[in-house]
């Protein structure tokens, strides 16, 4: 009796963890950019009741670009959006949404993309493969990424937008896709203003 | 709501526990209030994970449905007599920690560790007490079908509580199914010998009141007050007069 009162106890203690050690900080180069949020947007689109579009924001994006024109290869793209930044114009709706019927944020606070190849395929256009984490799972996709503009606000500016389509389904967010209540693929217009990385 | 889908939700609950109730009387309602919600959930979302892929990325909602089929198992093996006593309760608390611990594990990584272990040992000793409590509810009410319908009642206001407040349809229809495999149970008196159910039933009923609550709070967006008022709800059972 006693023995088995002390199972769960000593199975949190094998299993809380602690803190992990973080990696070393490189220092930024002159091809290191940083997503301004406040100047960028995520714009998603999805079918309702097999009938319209309806569109919603995500209302923060945070990440980093690193990328020499002339060696595109070697770049690397990060982008984490907070799913509880959700916003579809419903606060009700924006709890579903953020609930475990569909992105579980709670669970799964942020949507991730972290790039694994970048190939340049124009004047001003990039093909960006990476894997996106979103709901628990993980998945493998291709973006065509392109360079919108350079500017100056306060410091140099570079413009990036991509558009490109998922299936809620390859994620495990299965909820409400019966009878085309919901639709499975979801479009995102992901466009980012980023400024040169502070050195 | 889509009607379809509500009835995906109940209608499997409802068949499973018909069936076993009818062919195994009360001893098999624990196997039919935990087989439910996993098909359930298989005709909503997707077939869950088995535990130990879980064990490798976890998802509490999943967790749920394996928590209650643990529960439904333990509850089994005491109506079979092979755990008695304080064995049978020592048994009950111990799942209702560990499915406590494994509902919240993802979450976990979210919270810092004091958080964590507040928000794991205190859910712990609500869903601890919560069996022990439905335990205790069983050994003082008489036999019959009275204590049957009321914890129905209890589940169904769960399960209503979790859509409206907790904003989850999900674990609203799942904690449903629950709730009408135990109605289907009840509606057996109308053709069978008379149903009741037994202190072992206060594993299964206790684990499941409180988890799905519990997942209401931590998975959902279900406050804490209101979840306090529905998870002492039972706990009026131990008024004789209310379930006698």
């Amino acid at each position: 009796m006693k023995t088995l009162l002390l199972l769960p106890v000593a199975f949190a203690l094998f299993t809380i963890p602690g803190h992990g050690d973080h990696a070393a900080a490189v220092p930024p180069g002159d091809n290191d950019w940083v997503v301004d949020g406040v100047h960028s947007s995520v714009v998603f689109r999805i079918k309702h009741a097999n009938a319209s579009w309806f569109q919603g924001t995500f209302d923060k994006v945070e990440g980093q670009i690193t990328l020499d024109p002339s060696k595109p290869e070697a770049g690397s793209v990060t982008l984490t959006i907070p799913v509880d930044s959700i916003d579809t114009n419903d606060k009700k709706r924006d709890e579903h949404v953020k609930g475990p019927d569909f992105f579980n944020s709670k669970e799964n606070p942020s949507i991730a993309f972290a790039s694994t190849k970048i190939a340049k395929k124009g004047d001003t256009q990039f093909d960006v493969t990476g894997d996106l984490q979103m709901a628990g799972k993980k998945k493998s996709i291709t973006m065509t990424v392109e360079k919108t503009g350079e500017g100056e606000m306060m410091g140099k500016v570079v413009g990036w937008m991509t558009t490109f389509t998922i299936k809620r389904s390859d994620f495990g967010i299965n909820y409400a896709l019966d009878k085309g209540t919901l639709g499975d693929e979801v479009t995102l217009m992901v466009a980012l203003e980023t400024k040169q990385a502070k050195k | 709501m889509d009607p379809v889908r509500i009835l995906k939700g109940v209608l499997p609950a409802i068949g499973l526990a018909l069936l076993l109730v009818s062919f195994g009387g009360a001893r098999l309602l624990s196997l039919a209030a935990a087989a439910g919600p996993f098909v359930a959930y298989v005709l909503l979302m997707a077939w869950p994970a088995w535990p130990h892929e879980l064990w490798a990325a976890p998802n509490g909602m999943e967790w749920l449905l394996w928590a209650l089929v643990a529960a439904a198992l333990v509850t089994v093996l005491e109506y079979a007599r092979l755990v008695r006593g304080r064995s049978a309760a020592g048994l009950c608390v111990a799942v209702a920690c560990v499915s406590t611990w494994l509902v919240l594990r993802k979450m976990v990584t979210n919270w810092s560790l004091s958080e964590a272990w507040w928000y794991v040992g205190s859910g712990a000793l609500i869903v601890a007490l919560s069996a022990l409590g439905h335990r205790a509810v069983l050994r003082r009410a008489p036999a019959g079908v009275r204590p049957a319908f009321l914890f129905t009642v209890v589940l169904s206001v769960d399960a209503v509580v979790v859509v409206t407040l907790g904003s989850s349809l999900l674990l609203g229809q799942l904690c449903g199914a629950v709730a009408a495999a135990l109605g289907a149970a009840v509606g057996t008196t109308l053709w069978r010998r008379p149903f009741a159910l037994a202190v072992a039933d206060g594993t299964w009923l206790g684990i499941a009141h409180a988890l799905f609550v519990l997942a209401g709070v931590h998975i959902g967006y279900l406050g804490w007050p209101a979840a306090g008022c529905v998870l002492a709800v039972p706990l009026l059972g131990l008024v004789p007069r209310l379930v006698g």
